[in-house]
This record gives C-alpha cells, sequence and structure tokens, in this order.
C-alpha cells in the first residue's frame, strides 16, 4: 500500500506547489486593496460622510457570504430584516458547528482563496489570527451604546451565553436547590449531578476565575470524589434532566433551559454565585473580503438595536442594551450588577482552553476506563 | 462445505476465463479508465490522508515530515484498552445485525412465509432514519433509571431493580446492532435472489429439513457474501459514534472512536495530521479484514450458484413453520426496528420528550410536522442531495460492477490494487476524507469547488466501497459459463457485458445503489466539510436540529423520511421485480 501510494502522493504535492506559486501571486495582484486597509481609510472620513460611502459601495456589491453557528431560522429572520433596508444585498449564509467553519474559513485563507466576508470565529481565534485572516474594523461595526467588552479590534460579539446549573424541579426542594458549584461538591449529590464528557467551556471559565490550581481540585472532587455523571451533548443531558434521570445537570445553556420551560418541563435553573461563566461568540470579517462594505453594513445592523430585537425574539441573549430579550430572566446577564459578575470568556482567552483540555484530559478522561 | 456442494452436483469449473492480452482487447480500455477513476477518487485523497500523518503542519501551511502525530495518538495504554473494547463492540454488533438481517433476508427472499413484503418494508427503515435519532430512541428504551423497558417493568411486576441497563457493552451492541439489520439484510437478500435453488432442492430431497438446508446448504454456498457482510458491518460498527457516546460514555466505557473524539474535539479547528492518524488505524484494521476475507474466499468458483443449467430461483416451502417464521420475523422486527420508531412517532407528536402518561398524551400535536414543513430551505438541501445522492449511486454501482468483474473474472496485472483501493475508503472517516477534498479542489486548478461536483466526487470515492462489496457478492455467485456462453456466439466483450452479466448482477447493482442513496441521507461528517453556501445536504439540517436541543422536532423529519422511504422501497422493489431475475413461485 505504501508503495503505491508514496509516488501519488509526491507528485500529488508537487502539483499542488506549483498551482500554488500559480495561483497566489496572481490571486494576490487582483484583490488590490484589502478590507484592513479599506476601513483605515473609512475611519478617517466624517461619520456622516462614511456611512453614505458604505451604503453606496455595500449596494454595489451587491452580495456577501456569511459563515456561521447560529441556528439557519434565526439567521434568516436576520437576513430578512437587514434585505428591508438593503433589498439589493443577497446575504449568502452557511451554517455548522463552530469548530468545523472555523476549519473551512482558515482552510480557504491558507489555500489562497477568500471565499467568504465574514465568519464566526468561535474558539478558533487563535487559528485565524495565525492565519491572519481577520480585518481589524477600527470600532466601525458598532458605537455607543454598545458594550465595550463586547467588542475587539478585529472581533465583535452579538450575543452572550451563560452556562447556569440547571435542576429538575420535581425532584430538588427549593431548599436544597444547588447556588454554586462549590455546593455540588456536598456529599449528598454524589452521582447525582451531571456534566458533559468534554466540558471545555466551564473549566476554561473556571480557570480564568479561580486559577488553575484551585480548578483541578475542585475537578477531581467533583469527578471523582462525588462521581459527577459524565454524559455526552448538552442537548442529550437537556433530556434527561427533563425526564428525570438524574436531579442536576451543571452546566447547560440558560436560553435553552428557559425554552424547556416555555414548552412546560418542569425544570429551572440558576446563576452558579461563584462562577459565572458566559461566552462571547466572536465574528471577524475576513482581511481580504470580497465585498467588504458589505459585510461592514451586515455587521453594523446585526449589532443594531433593530437586527438585536430579530435575534432577542428567539430567546437569544443579545447585549445592545436597548434591544429586547424574550426572557426577562435572560435579560439580567446583559445588566449590572449580574453583568460584572460574570466571568466571560471571549476568542482572545483561547489559550485557556489548552489548560483547560490538560485539567479535562486528567480528570474527566481516565473516568472513560476500559471495562 | 465442498463434500456438500460435490454432494449436490456442483462440479468445478476452471475459475478464470477471460485472459486479456494487453493489445486489441477494447476490455482494456475500460480497466485503464477503471483504474484511472478509482485512483484520482481514492487513491489521491488517501495519499493526502497518508501524507497528512506524517506531517507537522495542517494541509496549506508550511510544516516538516514526522513520526510524531503516531506518538501523539497512540502513546498512552488507555487506547489499546479502547481498542479492545472496540473489537468487542464492533464484533459483537456485526454478529447481531448478520444474524438478524440474514435472517430476515431468507424469510423474505427465499421462504414461502406470508406477509414477506411487510417484513421487506419494515426492516428498511433504518436504513435512512439518522443515527442519532435511534441512538437516542434507545437511549429512552433502556435507560436504568427512567428507561421506557425499566418503568413498565416496574409499573407491571413491582421490580425495583431495573431489567435492562443500557448504560453497559450488552446495551451498546444491542443498540448498534439492531439498527444496522438493514445492510446485511440488502446485502444478504441480493445474495439469496442470485443464488441456485437446485441446491436447497437436492438437500430436501435427500430429506434434510428447513433448518439444516439454510445450515449445510444455503449460508455456505453463501460464505463470500457472508464474510463481506460481517466485514462490512463490522468496520461500520468500528467507526460508529453515535451509540458509544450516547450509552458508552455514561456506563464508563471508551471505544476507539471514543477516544479518537476526545483527541479531536478540543482541538479547534480540528487537527488535520491526528485525525489522519487516527485513519490510519481504521485503515490497518480494515486492510487485515480485507485480507482475511480473500483468505477466506481464495477459490471464487467454489461459490458459483448461477449456471448456465436452468437457473430460476424458486421458494423454500416451509409447510407448517409458515406462520411461526413470520410471527417470529416481526417479533424480531418489533423489538429491534419498531420500539424505536414508536418512541419516534411518540417523540414526533409532543412538545419535548416525555415519559408515557395521561399529562403527556394530553400534550399531543401536530405542531412538530408543522415546523418541518416550515423549514422551506430544507426542501433545496432535499433536491441537492437527490441528485448528488442518484449521480453518487448510478455512477457508483456502474464502476463497482466493472471493478468486481476486473477483479474477479480476469488476471490483470493491479487487479489486487484495484481490489484494496476500492475498499480503502470505508476506512477514512467522513471528516479527514471531507478535509482532504476541500483541500484538493481549493488548491489544484479544477473549479469544482462549491458545486454539487465536489459532493459527488466525494460520496463517490467514499461510498462506492459498499457498491463493490455488492457487486464482488453478486458476480462470485454466476459462474463464467453464461459471459462464455455470450462470447462463444460471438457477442463482443462489451455486449457480454452488459447483455448477460450485468443483468444477472442487477440484484447486487440494485443493493448497491440503494445503500449510496441512502447514505447520502444519512452521514454528516463529508457533505458538511465540502458543501458551500448553495450546495447544502440534508444531514446538515438534521445535525442543526439536533445540534439546537430540537429533538422532537427532528423525530418529526424522522417519521416523514421514514414514509418517503417507505415510497422508495416499494418502487425498487416494483423495479427489481422487473428487471432482476424473475420468481416462480
Amino acid at each position: 500500500m505504501v508503495n503505491l501510494t508514496k509516488p501519488v502522493s509526491s507528485r500529488f504535492v508537487g502539483a499542488v506547489l506549483l498551482t500554488l506559486l500559480a495561483i497566489l501571486p496572481a490571486a494576490g495582484s487582483a484583490l488590490g486593496a484589502s478590507a484592513e486597509e479599506i476601513y483605515a481609510a473609512l475611519a478617517k472620513m466624517p461619520k456622516e460622510k462614511r456611512q453614505q460611502v458604505i451604503v453606496e459601495r455595500a449596494q454595489k456589491e451587491g452580495k456577501l457570504v456569511v459563515y456561521g453557528s447560529s441556528e439557519e431560522d434565526q439567521y434568516k429572520a436576520i437576513i430578512n430584516g437587514f434585505n428591508k433596508h438593503y433589498p439589493n444585498i443577497k446575504v449568502d449564509y452557511l451554517r455548522a458547528v463552530s469548530s468545523t467553519i472555523v476549519a473551512k474559513a482558515v482552510m480557504e485563507v491558507n489555500a489562497g482563496r477568500w471565499l467568504w466576508d465574514l465568519s464566526s470565529a468561535g474558539s478558533g481565534y487563535h487559528d485565524i489570527k495565525q492565519a491572519k485572516a481577520a480585518a481589524r474594523h477600527y470600532g466601525l461595526v458598532a458605537e455607543d451604546p454598545y458594550p465595550k467588552q463586547f467588542m475587539g479590534s478585529d472581533w465583535f460579539s452579538f450575543e452572550v451565553l451563560p452556562l447556569v446549573i440547571a435542576y429538575n424541579k420535581s425532584m430538588v426542594k427549593p431548599a436544597d436547590v444547588p447556588k454554586s458549584y462549590d455546593d455540588l461538591l456536598d456529599p449528598k449529590w454524589k452521582g447525582k449531578v451531571a456534566i458533559d464528557a468534554n466540558p471545555d467551556s466551564i473549566v476554561t471559565a473556571m480557570i480564568k476565575k479561580w486559577g488553575k490550581e484551585k480548578t483541578a481540585a475542585w475537578l477531581d472532587k467533583f469527578i471523582n470524589a462525588n462521581q459527577a455523571l459524565l454524559r455526552r451533548g448538552h442537548t442529550a443531558q437537556t433530556q434527561l434532566l427533563t425526564v428525570g434521570e438524574f436531579p442536576v445537570a451543571s452546566e447547560l445553556y440558560a436560553y435553552r433551559v428557559e425554552l424547556m420551560m416555555e414548552k412546560g418541563a418542569t425544570i429551572d435553573w440558576v446563576v452558579p454565585t461563584d462562577v459565572a461563566e458566559a461566552e462571547l461568540p466572536g465574528y471577524v470579517i475576513a482581511r481580504e473580503a470580497p465585498n467588504p462594505h458589505a459585510a461592514l453594513l451586515f455587521s453594523q445592523y446585526r449589532t443594531s438595536k433593530e437586527g438585536q430585537n430579530i435575534y432577542g425574539k428567539f430567546g437569544r441573549i443579545t447585549v445592545h442594551p436597548e434591544s429586547d430579550v424574550k426572557y426577562a430572566r435572560l435579560r439580567e446577564f446583559t445588566k449590572k450588577p449580574l453583568l460584572d459578575r460574570l466571568t466571560l470568556i471571549s476568542v482572545e482567552d483561547t489559550k485557556l482552553w489548552e489548560d483547560a483540555s490538560e485539567l479535562i484530559d486528567k480528570y474527566i478522561v481516565p473516568r472513560l476506563k476500559a471495562k | 462445505m465442498s463434500d456438500t456442494q460435490q454432494a449436490i452436483g456442483v462440479s468445478r469449473f476452471p475459475a478464470i476465463i477471460f485472459r486479456p492480452r494487453w493489445r486489441g482487447r477494447p476490455e482494456l480500455l475500460v480497466v485503464a479508465a477503471l483504474i484511472a477513476a478509482v485512483g484520482w477518487l481514492v487513491a489521491v485523497p488517501l495519499g493526502m490522508v497518508i501524507w497528512g500523518s506524517l506531517r507537522d503542519a495542517a494541509p496549506g501551511l508550511p510544516g516538516e515530515l514526522t513520526f510524531n502525530n503516531f506518538v501523539r495518538a497512540y502513546h498512552n495504554v488507555r487506547l489499546i484498552q479502547a481498542i479492545g473494547n472496540s473489537l468487542i463492540f464492533a464484533s459483537g454488533a456485526a454478529v447481531i445485525s448478520f444474524l438478524g438481517g440474514t435472517f430476515l433476508a431468507w424469510v423474505t427472499e427465499r421462504t414461502d412465509a406470508p406477509l414477506r413484503r411487510l417484513i421487506y418494508a419494515l426492516v428498511l427503515v433504518p436504513v435512512i432514519v439518522p443515527g442519532i435519532l435511534f441512538a437516542s430512541s434507545w437511549l429512552f428504551l433502556l435507560n436504568p433509571t427512567v428507561g421506557i423497558l425499566n418503568k413498565f417493568a416496574a409499573y407491571c411486576c413491582g421490580l425495583e431493580t431495573p431489567i435492562v441497563n443500557g448504560y453497559s457493552m450488552a446495551g451498546m451492541i444491542w443498540a448498534q446492532g439492531v439498527d444496522n439489520f438493514s445492510l446485511p439484510f440488502l446485502l444478504m437478500a441480493a445474495a439469496f435472489r442470485s443464488m441456485d435453488p437446485s441446491l436447497e432442492e437436492a438437500a430436501q430431497v435427500a430429506g434434510a429439513n428447513v433448518w439444516s438446508t439454510m445450515r449445510t446448504v444455503t449460508l455456505p454456498v453463501l460464505l463470500p457474501s457472508v464474510l463481506a457482510t460481517l466485514l462490512i458491518s463490522f468496520i461500520r460498527a468500528l467507526e460508529s459514534f453515535e451509540v458509544p457516546a450516547v450509552m458508552g460514555i455514561p456506563a464508563g466505557i471508551s471505544v476507539f472512536a471514543t477516544e479518537v473524539w476526545l483527541a479531536l474535539s478540543r482541538r479547534r479547528p480540528p487537527d488535520f495530521n491526528l485525525s489522519a492518524t487516527f485513519a490510519m488505524g481504521y485503515f490497518l484494521i480494515t486492510i487485515i479484514g480485507v485480507y482475511l476475507y480473500h483468505r477466506a474466499t481464495k477459490s471464487s468458483e467454489r461459490y458459483v450458484t448461477v449456471t448456465g443449467k436452468g437457473y430460476r430461483p424458486t421458494r423454500v416451502k416451509t409447510g407448517w413453520w409458515r406462520w411461526p417464521i413470520t410471527l417470529f420475523s416481526l417479533l424480531i422486527l418489533s423489538v429491534a426496528i419498531l420500539l424505536p420508531l414508536l418512541i419516534l412517532l411518540w417523540t414526533s407528536l409532543l412538545p419535548f420528550y416525555m415519559v408515557p402518561s395521561w399529562q403527556a398524551v394530553s400534550l399531543i400535536s401536530l405542531q412538530n410536522y408543522r415546523d418541518v414543513l416550515a423549514l422551506d430551505s430544507a426542501y433545496d438541501a432535499f433536491i441537492n442531495n437527490l441528485i448528488v445522492g442518484c449521480s453518487a449511486a448510478a455512477i457508483g454501482v456502474m464502476l463497482s460492477a466493472a471493478i468486481a468483474w476486473v477483479v474477479i473474472r480476469t488476471r490483470l496485472p493491479g487487479r489486487r490494487i484495484l481490489d484494496m483501493l476500492a475498499l480503502s475508503p470505508i476506512a477514512i472517516p467522513g471528516t479527514v476524507m471531507g478535509i482532504a477534498l476541500l483541500w484538493l479542489y481549493l488548491t489544484l486548478p479544477i473549479p469544482i469547488y462549491g458545486t454539487l461536483w465536489i459532493l459527488l466526487v466525494g460520496f463517490l470515492g467514499k461510498y462506492m466501497t459498499f457498491a463493490v462489496r455488492s457487486s464482488y457478492a453478486s458476480l462470485t455467485q454466476i459462474h463464467p459459463e453464461l459471459e462464455e456462453a455470450s462470447t462463444s456466439c460471438g457477442a463482443p466483450w462489451l455486449k457480454t457485458f452488459t447483455r448477460v452479466t450485468l443483468p444477472l448482477m442487477a440484484p447486487g447493482l440494485l443493493i448497491g445503489f440503494l445503500f449510496i442513496l441512502s447514505l447520502s441521507f444519512r452521514v454528516l461528517s463529508l457533505p458538511v466539510m465540502i458543501s458551500h453556501v448553495n450546495t447544502r445536504m440534508l444531514p446538515s439540517f438534521i445535525f442543526d436540529l439536533y445540534d439546537q436541543g430540537k429533538y422532537e422536532v427532528l423525530s418529526a423529519m424522522g417519521v416523514m423520511i421514514m414514509l418517503f422511504l417507505l415510497v422508495i422501497a416499494g418502487v425498487s422493489r416494483y423495479v427489481s421485480g422487473r428487471f432482476g431475475v424473475q420468481e416462480t413461485h
């Protein structure tokens, strides 16, 4: 087998290199100014004139391609809202889970193909940076009163995704409801609390809030001494909590629990008092976006009060201070005092994921023993 | 086996009759084209995967050759234990699915048991229903604390301890095994349909009853099909992650697929080099499987059952066993397929999954079905799916018929390489294949990225292997004397191939077609990497719904897909009845 494929793969590699040599210079010269250069120039213009230029050029571009991990129907509603203002700009949306969509976006860029304008960065921001794929936007995406903590130099977030402790109301008395991750170490919860087999998000937040050592100690007690129940996937956990396989799930998405409660499930949730984790799913505009003005205009719409209101109708926790959120309790996540208490995990925290991965390898993976 | 054959009058024929020379033979052009096509579809992505396992950087980035990926992937002892678990899990599941599928195929194809059409339709249902739905259904049935079976036992018999525990190796094997009845069923049904019944008749005339005929004649004669079926079922179980994820992780049982997931899921974006290195593990196991298969079926003439001597399939007369056999088949189907189907149907009518109760009954509505119909972009995905699935299936069976002919009927040099190439994609996980294809068509000046063509190329390369297996099984059972007769009468090679060989292989080819088509509706990992804004496929929507926690809407979609499948099954029965081998009763 090896003898057969070796010549094929070496020929193939040669072909790839030759093609790259042919494609890359041509692609580079054809592109002209990058999105980042365009935004730098726009940032120097007076505000009104600038917005007029953005709209005019965006309409001339007439389209943009978005790679994302938001749900299809939700994105469609936002695109419809956008098209009411700009009917001539076609928005194509490609949806996949965050890691897949980032892999695709980065591979295309590494191959010298700029096929997307706006992409979810998720926890692949580090790779996007490495591929020099993100454009700095000079604050053009959103202005006051959009909260500063949801915006980086080359990324921005439309929402906040908090993880909460959820419980089955028919199995846990009000007085017994665990209020914190520390409470879950109580022996009365032994073998009764579920956690994802790969809880990277909450472990990252714990490391950010507590440091690595304390997080390791907590994981050791929770996973080993208190025999936490390992399950795969937040969706399955929400279902199993609802039917009562276990009374408590340690880290479910708050809006998902609210959606189930609206349908009549007898479950509820609390914000942990010690580590109130909230993820900020980040988006980036491509450095060499084929439609830089349309990408900017669409991003502005997504961060506007109107765009955020559309998203909020689906139960998502939008961050524009004047936007509406469907579930009143979730609104609290974007207001003081809860907002100040949140351990926000943004795309820039991706380095912490490596520490989290190490702790998961040490404390959770060995629980999956060979039997 | 050979004693039995000799006893019932199967003579040994020289196996190989086509010995093409290198010049002046039109079939050689076909062979050359075939090697080029399979080489491009399979060898190039496979080469990329091997290349990726030996590099320290993602495609497109500068890197160096290294063995470090193998050290990273296979360094810990846990993995060896997990591989041991995988072998137990995959073998158990393969045996269950083989026994169940083969028995049901025998009942529908070779006996006169009543209600055969119903059995045929029911057993095909899981082919197209997303794997994650069936895995979740088993989770709700076998759950040790809230599973319906345990609740029922507690309610009826007052039992306090659970009677079944899905969170165990046995639970995993059961769920995986019964979810995969359909593939062995299809492969073995094709084999039974192409089988010369005179062998069975001879056994019965000699005094053997139904069971000993099946045990001593039917199954041994079908050895190539049996082994191919076991091999494919085994490898599919080895690759499967749904059941190990929902039932193995809670039980603390790790299999190879779980370890691969654990190693890769925390790396974002996916680590192509590590994925490729894990793929090498699957590849090695597959090569060993194929080697064993070839050793066991070395003399293909031993398995010839369709000869030129008055071939006419008839059914075994089961006498007073007719109804017991049907009832037993329905019992198997009820336990294996109807139970999870009922869970699907039940969930599709509720706002969220609930254990059956009067309160739950009061919440029943058709809202989830309305939600499915409102997913209008799913229609485009469905059409894309049909176009890609049907094209890949049609081209795949044509290529596989030709490959089977080259491998089984000729002594051309390189035919074993062709054989190995045709089977190797089964060992490459869809995501890895997807990344390889993505990189390939992003960098080569072949403008198919972002079109349906890349999906067609991807599906052909990855899934043609199933059609190849069923074609092998079919062709091995057809005696070369039929083709020889045609050639002796002056028919050129191509005419012999299209007028004699292909029609005789039709049942096997139809199975290959249906299976590739159904996979295009089921698998997510490959299309998600290579589809683009206008070329999305239905599995993307299915996964989205699951990812969003809309399990009940997904269940409604599953029920609707099932109804669609029943129509397809009806049509395929009609088509195979018309163009396949005619039955006599």
